[in-house]
This record gives C-alpha cells, sequence and structure tokens, in this order.
C-alpha cells in the first residue's frame, strides 16, 4: 500500500506568466469594485437590493475552483483590498472576512461536498 | 517539514498583520490616491449608469408618464401661487428686521461638488472635494434645489465621503412644513430609505406632508427640505406615531452638490 502525500496548494504557477494572471486578477477586482461603485448604484435587483459583485465573484471562484487551489484566497486578499478602499471601513476588515469566507468554503467543498458535473484541473 | 510549514504560516500571519497596520496607518494617503486615480473611471460609470437606468425608467414608466405629468402641472400651478405669497411674507420679513434692526439672514457659502461613486454595501458617496478645498468634517450638503442629501463625513485631500440621510446611522430633527406645529425624528433605514419617529399620537400627520430640517439637534440648518410622507404608521398602543418617507433627493439624479460650508454643526462637548 502506497502513500501519496497531500498536493501541495497550487497558487498561480510560477514565472512571468504567473505575475500576468495575478496582475489580470488585480485588475478584473478592481474593476469590478469601479463597477459596484459606479454603475450599479444605479440599478436594483429587487426594490433596494444591490448586488455585491466581489462578494459573488469570490463565491464563484471557490466554487469552480479546486478546494486545494489558492486562487479563492488571492482573489479573497485583493477584492476585499478594494472593497475596504472603497468603503468607510479600515484596510483589512473585509480582508479578513473574505479570507475566512473562502478558508471555510474550502474547508466544506474539501471534506463534505463534492460537484461530480464539476472537473477540477 | 511541519514545524518549517508551521513556521512559514506564522511569518506570513506576521507580515499580513504588519501590512494592514502600515497600511490603516497612512489610511488617507493611500485611499486618497487611489480615489484620484479612480476619480476618471468611476465618473464615467456613474454618468453612463444615470443615462441607462433613465432610459430604461422611462421605458418602464410610460404609461405612469402622462399621469405624472398632469398632477405635476397641478402642482406647479399650486406652488406659483404659494411662492407669490411667500414673496410678499419676504418682503415683509426683511421689513420688519430693517425696523427692528435684526441683522440680516446669513446666505449659505457653498462649495459645488460632484457624485463619483458610492460605497459598497452602506449609504455613502464619494465626491470629488476634499481639505485642499475647504471641506470639514459635519459639513452639510444640499441639492441645488435645497434637498437635503447628508453630511461629511471623511475628508482626504481631494475627496470626501458624504453620510446620506438614509444611513443606518443618521438621525436628525425635522417639522412638517404646514401651519401646525408637528415636529419629528427622522432616521435612515440603508438602501436609500428613511423613516420619521418620535411624533406625538396627537399629531394629524397626512400622506403628503412635506418636511423640512429643523435647526434643534443642530446636524442641519433649518428650513432643507427632506421628502414627502408617504404612509402614516398610527398605533394607539405605542407612545410615538411614525411614516414613511419618501425622501426627495435621489442619488441617480444627483449631478451638482453643495457643500455648506458656513454652518457648524451643534457639538455637546463645547
Amino acid at each position: 500500500m502506497s502513500l501519496n502525500p497531500a498536493p501541495k496548494m497550487k497558487f498561480l504557477g510560477s514565472g512571468f506568466e504567473s505575475w500576468l494572471k495575478g496582475a489580470a486578477f488585480v485588475a478584473f477586482f478592481y474593476f469590478l469594485a469601479m463597477l459596484q461603485t459606479g454603475f450599479l448604484v444605479h440599478f436594483a435587483v429587487a426594490p433596494a437590493i444591490f448586488p455585491n459583485l466581489i462578494l459573488l465573484a469570490i463565491i464563484i471562484i471557490n466554487f469552480l475552483e479546486s478546494p486545494r487551489a489558492g486562487k479563492g484566497f488571492f482573489g479573497a486578499i485583493f477584492g476585499g483590498f478594494f472593497w475596504d478602499i472603497f468603503s468607510q471601513n479600515p484596510i483589512g476588515f473585509h480582508i479578513l472576512i473574505l479570507l475566512t469566507l473562502t478558508a471555510l468554503m474550502k474547508i466544506i467543498l474539501r471534506k463534505y461536498v463534492r460537484f461530480s458535473s464539476i472537473r477540477y484541473g | 517539514m511541519k514545524t518549517v510549514f508551521v513556521k512559514k504560516i506564522y511569518i506570513a500571519a506576521i507580515c499580513a498583520v504588519l501590512a494592514v497596520v502600515f497600511l490603516n496607518f497612512y489610511q488617507k494617503e493611500i485611499k486618497n490616491g487611489f480615489y484620484a486615480m479612480s476619480a476618471p473611471i468611476q465618473r464615467f460609470f456613474w454618468q453612463t449608469g444615470t443615462k441607462t437606468s433613465d432610459f430604461f425608467a422611462t421605458i418602464y414608466r410610460i404609461k405612469q408618464l402622462k399621469e405624472e405629468n398632469e398632477r405635476l402641472e397641478r402642482k406647479n400651478l399650486e406652488l406659483l401661487s404659494e411662492i407669490v405669497f411667500s414673496e410678499e411674507l419676504k418682503k415683509e420679513n426683511e421689513a420688519l428686521r430693517n425696523i427692528l434692526d435684526m441683522n440680516p439672514r446669513k446666505n449659505f457659502q457653498l462649495i459645488p461638488a460632484e457624485a463619483i461613486g458610492k460605497d459598497i454595501g452602506t449609504d455613502s458617496i464619494l465626491i470629488n472635494k476634499g481639505s485642499e478645498d475647504g471641506v470639514f468634517p459635519g459639513m452639510p450638503v444640499i441639492t441645488p434645489q435645497k434637498e437635503i442629501l447628508g453630511k461629511i463625513s471623511g475628508v482626504y485631500g481631494n475627496f470626501s465621503r458624504i453620510v446620506l440621510i438614509s444611513n443606518q446611522t443618521s438621525s436628525f430633527a425635522v417639522k412638517v412644513l404646514s401651519d401646525k406645529d408637528i415636529s419629528g425624528l427622522v432616521r435612515g433605514k440603508g438602501n436609500f430609505n428613511i423613516f420619521l419617529d418620535l411624533v406625538s399620537q396627537g399629531s394629524e400627520l397626512k400622506e403628503g406632508d412635506v418636511l423640512r430640517t429643523d435647526s434643534a439637534g443642530g446636524s442641519y440648518p433649518a428650513g432643507l427640505l427632506v421628502g414627502e410622507i408617504s404612509k402614516v404608521k398610527k398605533n394607539d398602543a405605542e407612545p410615538f406615531q411614525q411614516a414613511e418617507i419618501s425622501p426627495f433627493f435621489n442619488i441617480r439624479k444627483t449631478d451638482v452638490l453643495f457643500v455648506i460650508t458656513n454652518f457648524f454643526p451643534y457639538s455637546p462637548n463645547e
């Protein structure tokens, strides 16, 4: 019987490509924050309910990636950072909340929930 | 191996805490820099959002537009006659002040500003004027039609944050614009909603009553328009009446705002 060691958590890879992916990720969350604070203010999903794109993006990223992957944490840090920048809260407030949410989702998805229709890379 | 991993986690955690402390130490400068960088993009999104929502709102409300037009024409005529009456009262007031040698009423000193973004999750907006333009915390902000919008809560170099009157932390004294002496407290409910509270049970509130700010409490100057009562909630078991209010300010149609710089809110510590 052989014991395979648990695979290491993957982040964005290595080298120039990973920097490019990282920059694109940061730009994506920055764009979401701009859209949220400037454009979507004028639209409500239901009376007085406005969507929170950053939170939605974090949840979707965590659902679609492998529970061992690290993009969710990366997204939580930068999504939370831009959320704090464009709010009254001190920097770090929403970063902590989103990191906690991501960690909880990863634990639940790794131990208790599996989607047969989603194949992780 | 495990010890090395745990050590790395500890180092990462310490670095993260130090980074957060550093970022918060220079929070104002960092936020001001981001707002300066983002202002053109936010302004573009804000204006595009206004035009797009107006377009869809017009299509959605085509049926109601005719009725609303007729209602507004009637109201316009009523207001015109009230203006004439008010002009007479104003002249009489000025004359009496002269006779009694009273100081003339001060006009507001205003700084024009533009809304460029709304905070995520709270009822506060960002404007493009800051401490370098003479803006300070506590200054009231109004629309060109003298409707109260909120007050300055946070000031950066070139930008400021306005807490809207619909913010859940906001409350201020109001009076009903009529010959009845009815006063109450407007509180924010979030999501651009406000309600009237602490109105005595004996007062006769009715739908359509217009509310204006009262100088009691000292948050805002008196006489600024707040909103119209849309629904009265009277329960004899409660000590006070409440009412839902349709605020006059519309964040989606707010292009130019004015910061009142010569009104200083009352502070209990003074």
